[in-house]
């Protein structure tokens, strides 16, 4: 049976919404990558990674594994890091706390970062800062995130910022750093990814 | 002007990072409680090189922090909480008095990065343990590969604390037929049995919830306990029940220290007429307690002193430099 190589690249769109913000970095965590082809069978790929607009190489996943050959039609994986992952002892990789995605005072791992600037800011230096996590009742904000693909040995996935930021009254809110917080954001980060 | 950005990443080097499970594979148990030990008593981990985990947690004071209401830390610092004694934290579950951390080998994170206690950054304590020899070296020994990983870090931490166990008390002997108590002390237990043992419970004196004790807020602190953790109301000015042994040696008291003696302590519980709205109904049912009981429940409380715990070179600082 032919097998294929798959690799899913991560498209950043983030034009500032005409002025209004400017996008520094954003990461975020995708986990358990499944593809689904048309004829029902899907392929799981455990493990996280862990996407960095600074370290653009990260950007594109080549999965690790030959995929059976299928025709595969949509994705999903994990935004941010499940409950038992979370509840675990340190990991060396995606999930190493050195990358800063981890909370100390608040339990578990932030799963997305979306930081830069926007003029209706009242934080010092126009900081806006978004960080999402939370992975337990009543602020479980796990989320999957499905996809369309078209068919071939790539996949691509935009991240539509503009989309994001345009969902959010930042003169109101310029931060979210709690999962309580968290919890208003995170059905509209999941609508960031979308096929191109 | 603004331009606008349009980041397309599309390189054709990819780099993975996937995750890899920690597991046991390589990793020599001995060798890493010594790694972990060596850390645990090693400024350099601090931002100024001056604040080791030993420093706050003093063995003679079963790892918690004599005669300091609140945790000391780099450049003067002082945090908001009492340095919490380090015994049997293998059978804890939560870890600080908000129970934050869930993990004990995530626990040294918090300390580690904390601006109040050792104020370092998670890359910069890579650095600096890459510079000096002895850390590949014990890498070596204990994960079978020199390299020097945060998580390596932590887990040799974890596993180094895991291992302060403290079960040989005069109290531990007692109950295994194998000492004797006095009749006061005899009479503190049973008092403690009656209005101390609901929160204070099992083989480690602690049954790992997190209750409110009655202490008035300290308007300075305003720590506001396990809510933070939450974000749940219910969980306001509720911090850890903590283990009691060896508690005649971790003075100060309760989560902000602020009560110095025992007796204190005892006061607080027994006199009943300062306790805050908040109260859990488990402290508001204490009995007042005359000065004799009071003196009994102190007589028993210090049986729960381990003197070999407190000793036990296999835990001190001393062999780790020679």
């Amino acid at each position: 049976m032919l097998e294929v190589l798959l690799s899913i690249v991560f498209v950043v769109h983030s034009t500032g919404n005409g002025g209004q913000y400017t996008l520094e970095r954003a990461q975020w965590y995708v986990g358990n990558v499944e593809l689904h082809a048309i004829d029902g069978s899907s392929y799981r790929i455990a493990g996280y990674y862990l996407l960095d607009t600074d370290d653009p190489q990260s950007l594109r996943l080549e999965l690790p594994e030959l995929l059976p050959h299928a025709d595969y039609r949509s994705l999903s994986f994990t935004l941010g890091v499940d409950s038992l992952d979370n509840h675990g002892g340190p990991r060396e990789g995606a999930l190493d706390p050195m990358h800063g995605m981890y909370w100390t005072w608040s339990t578990g791992y932030i799963f997305l970062k979306i930081e830069g600037t926007a003029s209706a800011s009242p934080q010092p230096k126009k900081r806006i800062e978004y960080h999402l996590g939370g992975f337990r009742a009543p602020y479980n904000n796990i989320r999957r995130v499905h996809c369309a693909m078209t068919s071939g040995q790539e996949a691509r996935i935009v991240v539509d910022v503009d989309a994001f930021m345009r969902t959010i009254n930042v003169a109101q809110t310029p931060g979210v750093m709690d999962v309580r917080s968290s919890a208003d954001l995170i059905d509209q980060a999941v609508e960031m990814f979308r096929a191109p | 002007m603004h331009h606008k950005i349009v980041v397309i990443c599309m390189l054709v080097v990819a780099i993975a990072t996937t995750v890899v499970q920690s597991g046991n594979h390589g990793e020599q148990d001995e060798a890493v409680v010594a790694l972990g030990r060596r850390l645990f008593y090693d400024p350099v981990l601090s931002v100024d090189q001056t604040t080791s985990c030993g420093t706050c947690h003093q063995q003679f004071a079963a790892f918690a922090h004599v005669d300091h209401a609140l945790s000391h830390g780099v450049y003067g610092r002082i945090g908001t909480r009492n340095v919490p004694a380090l015994q049997n934290l293998a059978s804890r579950r939560g870890f600080m008095w908000d129970g934050a951390i869930e993990h004990l080998d995530m626990q040294a994170l918090s300390p580690l990065t904390s601006h109040a206690e050792m104020g370092e950054t998670l890359p910069r304590i890579l650095e600096k343990l890459d510079s000096v020899g002895w850390c590949r070296t014990l890498m070596t020994q204990a994960y079978g590969s020199p390299d020097i990983t945060i998580p390596r870090v932590l887990r040799a931490l974890g596993r180094f604390v895991a291992t302060l166990e403290s079960r040989s008390s005069r109290f531990d002997r007692w109950h295994a037929g194998q000492d004797t108590l006095a009749e006061n002390e005899r009479r503190g237990y049973d008092l403690f049995r009656a209005y101390c043992a609901s929160c204070h419970n099992g083989i480690d004196f602690t049954d790992d919830s997190f209750r409110s004790n009655g202490l008035p807020l300290d308007s300075l602190l305003m720590d506001h306990g396990r809510e933070r953790v939450t974000l749940d109301e219910q969980d306001r000015y509720r911090f850890k029940v903590p283990s009691l042994r060896n508690v005649g040696r971790t003075m100060p008291y309760m989560h902000d220290g602020r009560f110095k003696r025992l007796r204190d302590v005892l006061a607080h519980y027994a006199q009943q007429d300062d306790l805050a709205d908040h109260a859990d109904p488990l402290v508001r049912s204490i009995a007042p307690l005359d000065d004799r009981a009071r003196k009994d429940l102190i007589a028993f409380l210090l049986t729960l002193t381990d003197e070999a715990f407190l000793r036990d070179t296999a835990f001190g600082e001393k062999e780790v430099w020679e």
